[in-house]
């Protein structure tokens, strides 16, 4: 080999080489800004953000109080009620971009959980709020206590109906297990110590028309039903309406879950004569606050609670007024 | 003996739906004394009405063939249920319709907001028609995309929130009844029949039925294809509206979310109904069949109080049955 051709072989070598070393040097000087970096990236994910005030609120909320408290935070919706294959891929794309906090209200307690698992694997900090999901993934579950919430208003009921009556439940859609939780808080805390019966239990899929469906049809197949109760203000309009058709406006009690604005309005009105209310605000930052705190260490997770409850009231005739205005 | 059978098995791979639908009624009947009164038969067809509405649009648009289908039938449902309330609204009124409004508006508001509405919806269909037909887009990507821009389009103009309470007019529309029958039932039954004899009876339906039989023939004898593929899904937004103000004041809630996944059951009614997904053949009044077997599985599924675990998996079971079936049967006229 000629001397100019081994100079230029050698000059190759060396440049290939140093090529491949470089990014040691870059990506050790990345780690160490990494790790002395405190801007974490929070993604708020969540079911839908429209016509769901309670999961736009909550949402918000999640988003602001990360912000507040120094972080990069992004809300990504899914959607629909629904939508549980586009959470999924959500979470899916969130793990790929690499986000420190991902603050999520699962839509499907089973769905999600290979790609908690995945997230887990890859150092995310995930918290659920408003719905859990199975598994050990996440770090903490924030929500209403849906089960204990709903039986309050059980309890309501059997106090309306003086312990005996033919009750109907619109219920969530299928595989929710919030809608699960509130259905059978309410059906098995109803029927205790009282002579109520659950005549009928169908779902509404929280949707207006199709709870309106479900209402309609229960009552043509019950024609006597003293109370009807809702798993969600969003639904309680359409099951409203089916009273209003079927003729029986004013002979139905109603009692509905959420405690939004439009549900205490209703009470104000006299259409229903109770809804237990939810604290989103207070859930979305409460889960931006433990997912924060659990990323920088603030919070041991060993003494983290597994479930935390942030509460619920009760909302009748006596204190709608003064609620009406701090409602979602 | 071929020839006594012939006839029977033309009627009954028509309408052979009617067959089910008695079949799965009287096992309901059976089941609960509450089924069969003519206030729950009423009911059923009333909630079969706004898929009902949607299949007859449907049904064109799967006949054109060529992998004919509209996928965002259910968000102009939505877009057109939300515009049609924000311009019933006063403007103070919006992002806070918290409460159930009962507004009494001018006949020229409602004839404005129903227009208007009627107009997004034909317009959501003809820009389908157009990406289908000028640009060559396949049906389901075009409509996907309107599917998925409609929606959010509606979450826009409404801020995400839903309207409660609509004025009276609206709600006679869903609610009301003339002569004993109820509004959706009415207008439900008025477009089907229109858009039989369209189908059946007229130039344009001819030239649809031979689009989807072989585009190339069809373009050949000098049909303009591209025109009535336009026309089409025009028509098919249009009818998405009416569906979406028709939904509007039945549960007396204009919605962002509203229609989500109707799409799915319009498809399904067509499919049951007998319409071919390959195109070519089909007929409306199938489409209306299926939409009533559809209502009729739900409502039984509901009175006997079955637990709703059992309700989609049933559904779509009987969609793919339906399918199956008519798939069998070509299979046997094609043999024969």
């Amino acid at each position: 080999m000629s001397e100019l051709k081994k100079r230029v072989l050698t000059g190759a070598v060396v440049a290939f080489a140093a090529l491949l070393l470089l990014p040691l040097a870059y990506a050790g000087g990345a780690n160490e800004s990494a790790k002395k970096t405190s801007k974490p990236k929070v993604a708020v994910v969540v079911k839908t953000l429209t016509g769901d005030v309670f999961q736009l609120k909550m949402a918000e909320a999640a988003r602001d109080r990360a912000i507040e408290l120094g972080a990069d935070a992004t809300i990504y919706q899914a959607g629909g009620q629904t939508a549980v294959q586009k959470l999924v891929s959500i979470l899916e794309d969130l793990i790929v971009q690499k986000v420190d906090i991902i603050v999520v209200s699962p839509l499907d307690s089973k769905a999600v959980v290979p790609a908690f698992a995945e997230a887990k694997k890859a150092g995310i900090v995930i918290v659920c709020m408003d719905q859990t999901a199975e598994g050990n993934d996440f770090v903490s579950f924030i929500s209403t206590d849906n089960y204990k919430a709903a039986a309050l208003g059980a309890e309501y009921a059997k106090k309306a109906l003086n312990g005996k009556g033919n009750v109907l439940v619109v219920e969530g859609a299928p595989g929710s297990s919030v809608g699960d939780q509130r259905r059978d808080g309410f059906k098995e805390t109803v029927v205790k110590g009282s002579d109520i019966k659950i005549v009928g239990s169908q779902s509404g899929f929280w949707q207006n028309d199709k709870a309106l469906e479900a209402a309609q049809n229960m009552l043509q197949a019950n024609p006597d039903v003293d109370l009807i109760f809702s798993c969600s203000d969003v639904m309680v309009g359409g099951i409203l309406e089916a009273i209003k058709m079927a003729g029986k406006e004013g002979t139905i009690k109603v009692i509905s879950f959420d405690g939004s604005k439009f549900g205490v309005n209703l009470i104000l009105d006299g259409k229903i004569i109770a809804d237990v209310a939810q604290f989103p605000v207070k859930i979305g930052k409460t889960a931006a606050e433990t997912g924060i705190g659990v990323w920088n260490k603030s919070i041991k997770v060993e003494s983290l609670a597994r479930f935390i409850d942030v509460g619920t009231t009760l909302i009748t005739p006596e204190n709608a007024k003064s609620l009406v205005d701090s409602a979602f | 003996m071929r020839r006594l059978t012939e006839p029977a098995r033309q009627y009954f791979s028509q309408y052979g739906i009617l067959v089910w639908i008695v079949v799965v009624g009287l096992v309901f009947s059976l089941l609960s004394r509450r089924f069969l009164d003519l206030h729950n038969l009423l009911n059923i067809v009333t909630q079969s009405s706004i898929i009902g509405i949607l299949s007859v649009g449907m049904t064109l648009v799967i006949i054109t063939g060529g992998g004919g289908i509209d996928l965002s039938v259910g968000s102009i449902v939505g877009i057109s249920s939300v515009t049609m309330a924000m311009l019933i609204i006063p403007p103070s009124y919006f992002r806070d319709t918290a409460s159930m409004l009962s507004l009494s508006v001018t006949t020229m508001t409602l004839v404005k907001a129903v227009g208007v509405a009627l107009l997004v919806g034909t317009a959501c269909g003809a820009v389908n028609g157009l990406f289908i037909s000028r640009v060559g887009l396949p049906p389901f990507i075009a409509t996907l995309g309107m599917m998925i821009t409609a929606r959010g389009v509606a979450a826009y103009v409404s801020a995400g929130m839903p309207t409660y309470g609509m004025p009276k007019p609206i709600v006679f529309l869903g609610q009301g009844r003339i002569g004993g029958i109820p509004l959706p039932i009415l207008i439900m039954l008025v477009l089907g029949v229109i858009g039989y004899f369209v189908l059946t009876r007229t130039v344009f339906g001819a030239s649809v039925i031979a689009i989807g039989g072989n585009r190339e023939t069809a373009k050949l004898s000098g049909i303009r294809v591209k025109r009535i593929l336009l026309i089409v899904y025009a028509l098919n937004g249009l009818l998405a509206a009416v569906a979406g103000i028709v939904l509007t004041g039945y549960g007396n809630q204009a919605h962002p979310e509203a229609g989500a996944l109707s799409e799915l059951y319009a498809i399904g009614a067509v499919v049951v109904g007998g319409t071919s997904l390959m195109g070519g053949k089909g007929g409306i009044i199938g489409s209306l069949l299926g939409a009533i077997l559809m209502a009729e599985v739900q409502n039984g599924i509901n009175i006997l109080n079955i637990p709703v675990a059992y309700m989609q998996p049933a559904l779509g079971t009987l969609i793919v049955l339906a399918v199956m079936l008519d798939q069998w049967q070509k299979r046997r006229v094609v043999s024969e």
